[in-house]
Protein backbone atom coordinates (compact mmCIF):
# COMPACT_ATOMS: atom_id res chain seq x y z
CA UNK A 1 0.00 0.00 0.00
CA UNK A 2 0.94 3.16 -1.22
CA UNK A 3 0.83 5.05 2.01
CA UNK A 4 2.06 2.15 4.57
CA UNK A 5 4.29 4.19 6.14
CA UNK A 6 1.95 7.51 7.08
CA UNK A 7 -0.26 4.71 8.51
CA UNK A 8 2.35 3.24 10.40
CA UNK A 9 3.45 6.74 11.37
CA UNK A 10 -0.79 7.81 12.21
CA UNK A 11 -1.24 4.71 14.19
CA UNK A 12 1.39 4.60 16.23
CA UNK A 13 -0.61 7.89 18.27
CA UNK A 14 -4.38 6.70 16.60
CA UNK A 15 -6.20 3.98 16.26
CA UNK A 16 -8.07 4.69 12.48
CA UNK A 17 -11.21 2.79 11.50
CA UNK A 18 -11.29 1.30 8.15
CA UNK A 19 -13.10 4.15 6.15
CA UNK A 20 -10.60 6.33 7.46
CA UNK A 21 -7.60 4.43 5.89
CA UNK A 22 -9.93 3.97 2.32
CA UNK A 23 -10.63 8.01 2.27
CA UNK A 24 -7.01 8.60 2.90
CA UNK A 25 -5.80 6.17 -0.02
CA UNK A 26 -8.18 7.10 -2.33
CA UNK A 27 -7.33 10.76 -1.80
CA UNK A 28 -3.70 10.38 -3.14
CA UNK A 29 -3.57 11.16 -6.54
CA UNK A 30 0.10 10.29 -8.93
CA UNK A 31 3.56 9.78 -8.05
CA UNK A 32 6.48 11.94 -8.40
CA UNK A 33 10.22 10.94 -8.39
CA UNK A 34 12.93 13.08 -7.30
CA UNK A 35 16.83 12.57 -7.59
CA UNK A 36 19.15 13.59 -4.51
CA UNK A 37 19.12 17.33 -4.58
CA UNK A 38 15.72 17.69 -6.71
CA UNK A 39 13.13 20.41 -5.37
CA UNK A 40 10.15 18.79 -3.95
CA UNK A 41 8.26 21.69 -3.03
CA UNK A 42 9.77 25.41 -4.17
CA UNK A 43 10.04 28.26 -1.60
CA UNK A 44 7.26 31.13 -2.20
CA UNK A 45 5.12 29.34 -5.36
CA UNK A 46 1.96 28.88 -4.95
CA UNK A 47 1.02 25.13 -4.94
CA UNK A 48 -2.06 23.12 -4.99
CA UNK A 49 -0.99 19.88 -3.65
CA UNK A 50 0.67 18.42 -0.55
CA UNK A 51 3.19 15.96 -1.09
CA UNK A 52 3.36 12.47 0.88
CA UNK A 53 7.10 11.08 0.84
CA UNK A 54 6.88 7.44 0.54
CA UNK A 55 10.75 6.80 -0.30
CA UNK A 56 13.64 8.52 0.36
CA UNK A 57 14.65 11.05 3.08
CA UNK A 58 14.31 15.16 2.51
CA UNK A 59 14.83 18.33 4.17
CA UNK A 60 12.91 21.74 4.90
CA UNK A 61 15.36 24.57 4.61
CA UNK A 62 16.25 27.79 3.80
CA UNK A 63 19.21 29.87 2.34
CA UNK A 64 20.30 33.26 3.62
CA UNK A 65 21.46 36.01 0.65
CA UNK A 66 25.07 34.67 1.78
CA UNK A 67 24.12 31.77 0.08
CA UNK A 68 24.23 29.50 3.48
CA UNK A 69 21.58 27.02 4.25
CA UNK A 70 19.95 26.13 7.49
CA UNK A 71 17.96 22.69 6.95
CA UNK A 72 15.31 22.86 9.56
CA UNK A 73 13.78 19.42 9.59
CA UNK A 74 14.45 16.14 8.12
CA UNK A 75 11.45 14.26 6.45
CA UNK A 76 11.56 10.69 6.08
CA UNK A 77 9.26 8.08 4.56
CA UNK A 78 5.29 8.79 5.74
CA UNK A 79 5.88 12.41 7.08
CA UNK A 80 4.10 15.16 4.20
CA UNK A 81 6.82 17.31 3.55
CA UNK A 82 4.42 20.02 3.36
CA UNK A 83 0.82 19.49 4.99
CA UNK A 84 1.14 23.14 5.75
CA UNK A 85 0.90 24.38 2.18
CA UNK A 86 -2.75 23.74 2.21
CA UNK A 87 -3.39 26.62 4.87
CA UNK A 88 -0.77 28.48 3.49
CA UNK A 89 -1.00 28.05 -0.20
CA UNK A 90 2.56 28.55 -0.40
CA UNK A 91 5.78 27.63 1.42
CA UNK A 92 8.25 30.07 3.06
CA UNK A 93 11.27 27.32 2.66
CA UNK A 94 11.70 24.67 0.02
CA UNK A 95 11.54 20.88 0.27
CA UNK A 96 14.52 19.07 -1.38
CA UNK A 97 15.35 15.76 -1.57
CA UNK A 98 18.47 14.21 0.13
CA UNK A 99 18.48 11.09 -1.19
CA UNK A 100 16.00 9.74 -4.25
CA UNK A 101 13.07 10.07 -2.96
CA UNK A 102 9.34 9.48 -4.37
CA UNK A 103 6.29 11.07 -2.96
CA UNK A 104 2.30 10.79 -3.97
CA UNK A 105 0.74 13.72 -4.10
CA UNK A 106 -2.23 14.79 -2.49
CA UNK A 107 -3.85 17.77 -3.81
CA UNK A 108 -5.46 20.59 -1.49
CA UNK A 109 -8.89 20.46 -3.11
CA UNK A 110 -9.19 16.66 -2.07
CA UNK A 111 -7.42 17.41 1.32
CA UNK A 112 -10.68 20.04 1.58
CA UNK A 113 -12.80 16.76 1.11
CA UNK A 114 -11.31 14.79 3.55
CA UNK A 115 -11.91 17.30 6.15
CA UNK A 116 -15.40 17.59 5.02
CA UNK A 117 -16.13 13.88 5.22
CA UNK A 118 -14.03 13.39 8.34
CA UNK A 119 -13.38 16.02 11.16
CA UNK A 120 -11.68 13.48 13.23
CA UNK A 121 -9.27 12.55 10.03
CA UNK A 122 -8.71 16.41 10.15
CA UNK A 123 -7.96 16.36 13.72
CA UNK A 124 -5.44 14.11 13.40
CA UNK A 125 -3.85 15.73 10.20
CA UNK A 126 -3.64 18.57 12.53
CA UNK A 127 -2.16 17.05 14.99
CA UNK A 128 0.61 15.59 12.74
CA UNK A 129 1.70 19.50 11.59
CA UNK A 130 1.78 20.14 15.73
CA UNK A 131 4.55 17.88 15.65
CA UNK A 132 6.67 19.41 12.90
CA UNK A 133 6.43 22.83 14.83
CA UNK A 134 7.19 20.69 18.05
CA UNK A 135 10.22 19.43 15.69
CA UNK A 136 11.35 22.72 14.89
CA UNK A 137 11.16 24.13 17.94
CA UNK A 138 13.14 21.42 19.66
CA UNK A 139 15.99 22.15 16.84
CA UNK A 140 15.87 25.69 17.61
CA UNK A 141 17.00 23.89 21.17
CA UNK A 142 19.35 22.35 19.63
CA UNK A 143 21.65 24.76 17.67
CA UNK A 144 20.83 27.64 19.85
CA UNK A 145 22.02 25.81 23.09
CA UNK A 146 23.45 22.82 22.79
CA UNK A 147 27.26 22.37 21.78
CA UNK A 148 28.50 20.55 18.81
CA UNK A 149 28.87 16.76 20.16
CA UNK A 150 25.76 17.16 21.38
CA UNK A 151 23.83 18.30 18.63
CA UNK A 152 24.80 15.96 16.11
CA UNK A 153 23.67 13.10 18.96
CA UNK A 154 20.45 14.87 19.27
CA UNK A 155 19.63 14.72 16.30
CA UNK A 156 20.64 10.97 15.46
CA UNK A 157 18.43 10.13 18.93
CA UNK A 158 15.86 11.59 16.86
CA UNK A 159 16.10 9.79 13.59
CA UNK A 160 16.36 6.75 15.99
CA UNK A 161 13.23 7.45 17.16
CA UNK A 162 11.29 8.56 14.37
CA UNK A 163 12.70 6.15 11.86
CA UNK A 164 11.61 3.27 14.50
CA UNK A 165 7.99 4.14 13.81
CA UNK A 166 8.17 3.58 10.18
CA UNK A 167 10.18 0.08 10.66
CA UNK A 168 12.88 1.75 9.11
CA UNK A 169 15.54 0.47 11.90
CA UNK A 170 16.90 -2.83 12.29
CA UNK A 171 17.94 -3.47 15.89
CA UNK A 172 20.55 -0.62 16.65
CA UNK A 173 21.33 0.78 13.11
CA UNK A 174 19.14 2.89 10.42
CA UNK A 175 20.12 4.09 7.07
CA UNK A 176 21.26 7.54 7.10
CA UNK A 177 22.01 9.20 3.59
CA UNK A 178 22.47 12.86 4.53
CA UNK A 179 26.32 13.78 3.76
CA UNK A 180 28.34 15.92 5.90
CA UNK A 181 27.31 19.53 4.41
CA UNK A 182 23.80 18.43 4.65
CA UNK A 183 24.77 17.53 8.45
CA UNK A 184 26.62 21.11 8.60
CA UNK A 185 23.45 22.86 7.76
CA UNK A 186 21.10 20.58 10.28
CA UNK A 187 23.22 21.36 12.77
CA UNK A 188 24.61 24.89 12.61
CA UNK A 189 27.83 24.12 12.39
CA UNK A 190 30.49 23.52 9.16
CA UNK A 191 31.42 20.62 7.69
CA UNK A 192 34.80 20.23 9.04
CA UNK A 193 33.52 20.73 12.75
CA UNK A 194 31.09 17.57 11.49
CA UNK A 195 33.93 15.54 10.58
CA UNK A 196 35.02 16.30 13.77
CA UNK A 197 32.24 16.05 15.97
CA UNK A 198 31.30 12.84 14.28
CA UNK A 199 35.10 11.70 15.32
CA UNK A 200 34.25 12.12 18.59
CA UNK A 201 31.25 10.28 19.20
CA UNK A 202 33.27 7.65 17.74
CA UNK A 203 35.87 8.06 19.55
CA UNK A 204 33.21 7.63 22.68
CA UNK A 205 31.90 4.59 21.17
CA UNK A 206 27.92 6.76 20.82
CA UNK A 207 27.96 5.68 17.42
CA UNK A 208 29.23 4.16 14.44
CA UNK A 209 29.03 5.06 10.67
CA UNK A 210 29.11 2.04 7.88
CA UNK A 211 27.99 2.07 4.76
CA UNK A 212 25.87 5.29 5.17
CA UNK A 213 24.38 3.23 8.17
CA UNK A 214 24.43 5.12 11.77
CA UNK A 215 24.70 2.27 14.14
CA UNK A 216 23.85 3.26 17.77
CA UNK A 217 25.17 0.87 20.13
CA UNK A 218 24.11 1.94 23.64
CA UNK A 219 21.22 3.77 22.96
CA UNK A 220 20.80 4.70 27.01
CA UNK A 221 24.13 6.20 26.43
CA UNK A 222 23.75 8.04 23.54
CA UNK A 223 20.81 9.64 25.13
CA UNK A 224 22.30 10.50 27.96
CA UNK A 225 24.87 12.26 26.03
CA UNK A 226 22.79 13.90 23.96
CA UNK A 227 20.17 14.74 27.19
CA UNK A 228 17.41 13.73 24.50
CA UNK A 229 13.95 13.45 26.01
CA UNK A 230 11.63 11.30 23.13
CA UNK A 231 8.24 13.12 24.56
CA UNK A 232 8.91 16.10 22.05
CA UNK A 233 8.22 13.69 19.31
CA UNK A 234 4.43 12.57 21.12
CA UNK A 235 4.62 8.64 20.03
CA UNK A 236 2.02 7.74 23.00
CA UNK A 237 -1.62 6.59 21.78
CA UNK A 238 -3.38 9.85 22.00
CA UNK A 239 -7.62 10.40 22.72
CA UNK A 240 -9.78 11.15 20.42
CA UNK B 1 34.40 24.44 -10.39
CA UNK B 2 36.16 21.70 -8.52
CA UNK B 3 36.07 19.36 -5.88
CA UNK B 4 37.86 20.39 -3.12
CA UNK B 5 38.34 18.90 0.55
CA UNK B 6 38.92 19.97 3.64
CA UNK B 7 40.66 17.53 6.51
CA UNK B 8 41.73 19.09 9.49
CA UNK B 9 44.57 18.33 11.58
CA UNK B 10 44.76 18.90 15.43
CA UNK B 11 45.24 17.28 19.06
CA UNK B 12 43.24 14.01 17.98
CA UNK B 13 44.84 13.10 14.62
CA UNK B 14 43.68 13.81 11.15
CA UNK B 15 40.24 14.00 10.38
CA UNK B 16 39.26 13.36 6.67
CA UNK B 17 36.68 14.92 4.50
CA UNK B 18 35.41 12.25 2.97
CA UNK B 19 32.17 14.32 0.87
CA UNK B 20 34.25 17.20 -0.21
CA UNK B 21 32.27 20.11 -1.90
CA UNK B 22 32.04 21.72 -5.46
CA UNK B 23 33.85 25.52 -4.91
CA UNK B 24 34.56 27.66 -8.80
CA UNK B 25 38.72 27.98 -7.40
CA UNK B 26 41.28 28.06 -4.32
CA UNK B 27 40.41 31.45 -3.28
CA UNK B 28 36.53 30.13 -2.47
CA UNK B 29 38.14 27.27 -1.32
CA UNK B 30 40.36 29.64 1.40
CA UNK B 31 37.65 31.81 2.46
CA UNK B 32 35.94 28.55 3.36
CA UNK B 33 39.07 27.24 5.10
CA UNK B 34 38.60 30.34 7.04
CA UNK B 35 35.07 29.89 8.24
CA UNK B 36 35.66 26.27 9.14
CA UNK B 37 38.43 27.08 11.31
CA UNK B 38 36.82 29.97 12.98
CA UNK B 39 33.76 27.96 13.46
CA UNK B 40 35.51 25.08 15.28
CA UNK B 41 37.28 27.96 17.54
CA UNK B 42 34.59 29.37 18.30
CA UNK B 43 33.38 26.50 19.90
CA UNK B 44 36.39 25.81 21.05
CA UNK B 45 36.58 29.00 23.06
CA UNK B 46 32.74 28.42 24.38
CA UNK B 47 34.14 25.21 25.84
CA UNK B 48 37.26 27.05 27.40
CA UNK B 49 40.13 25.28 25.29
CA UNK B 50 40.92 26.75 22.30
CA UNK B 51 43.75 25.15 20.29
CA UNK B 52 45.54 27.54 17.98
CA UNK B 53 47.75 24.86 16.71
CA UNK B 54 44.58 22.91 14.66
CA UNK B 55 45.02 23.39 10.83
CA UNK B 56 42.53 22.84 7.89
CA UNK B 57 44.36 21.49 4.94
CA UNK B 58 42.70 21.68 1.66
CA UNK B 59 42.78 19.04 -1.17
CA UNK B 60 41.96 18.94 -4.21
CA UNK B 61 41.98 14.69 -5.16
CA UNK B 62 45.25 13.60 -3.02
CA UNK B 63 46.68 17.24 -4.32
CA UNK B 64 47.57 18.93 -1.35
CA UNK B 65 45.83 22.96 -1.98
CA UNK B 66 46.50 24.83 0.49
CA UNK B 67 47.28 24.73 4.43
CA UNK B 68 45.27 27.08 7.19
CA UNK B 69 46.85 27.27 10.35
CA UNK B 70 44.01 27.91 12.93
CA UNK B 71 45.89 31.59 14.20
CA UNK B 72 46.06 32.59 10.64
CA UNK B 73 42.47 32.99 10.54
CA UNK B 74 42.13 35.09 13.58
CA UNK B 75 42.98 38.56 14.59
CA UNK B 76 44.11 38.49 18.35
CA UNK B 77 44.80 41.37 20.76
CA UNK B 78 46.29 40.84 23.79
CA UNK B 79 47.21 43.25 26.11
CA UNK B 80 50.26 41.13 27.36
CA UNK B 81 51.79 42.12 23.90
CA UNK B 82 53.06 45.21 22.46
CA UNK B 83 51.19 46.96 19.86
CA UNK B 84 48.75 44.82 18.01
CA UNK B 85 49.44 41.45 16.18
CA UNK B 86 47.35 41.37 13.30
CA UNK B 87 46.87 39.10 10.41
CA UNK B 88 44.92 40.24 7.61
CA UNK B 89 42.23 37.24 6.42
CA UNK B 90 42.07 38.84 2.82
Amino acid sequence: MIIEKLLLKLRERYSLTEQEVELLTSSMTETAEFGSGGTIAPQYEKINFCSLLIDGFACRSKVTVDGDRQIMEISIPGDFVDLHSYPLEQLDHSVTAISDCRIVKLPHQRLSEVIDKSTRLARILWFSTMVDASIHREWLVNIGQRRAAQRAAHLLCEMLYRLRVVEMTDDDSYEFPLTQNDLASSLALTSVHVSRVLKELRGKDLVSFRNKRVIIPDQEKLERFAGFDPQFLYLEARHG
Amino acid sequence: MAQFYFDLLNGSGLTLDEDGVQLPDLGAAHSRAMREARSIMSHEVLEGELDLRSEIIVREGERERLRLRFWEALQVRSAEEEGEKTRDDH
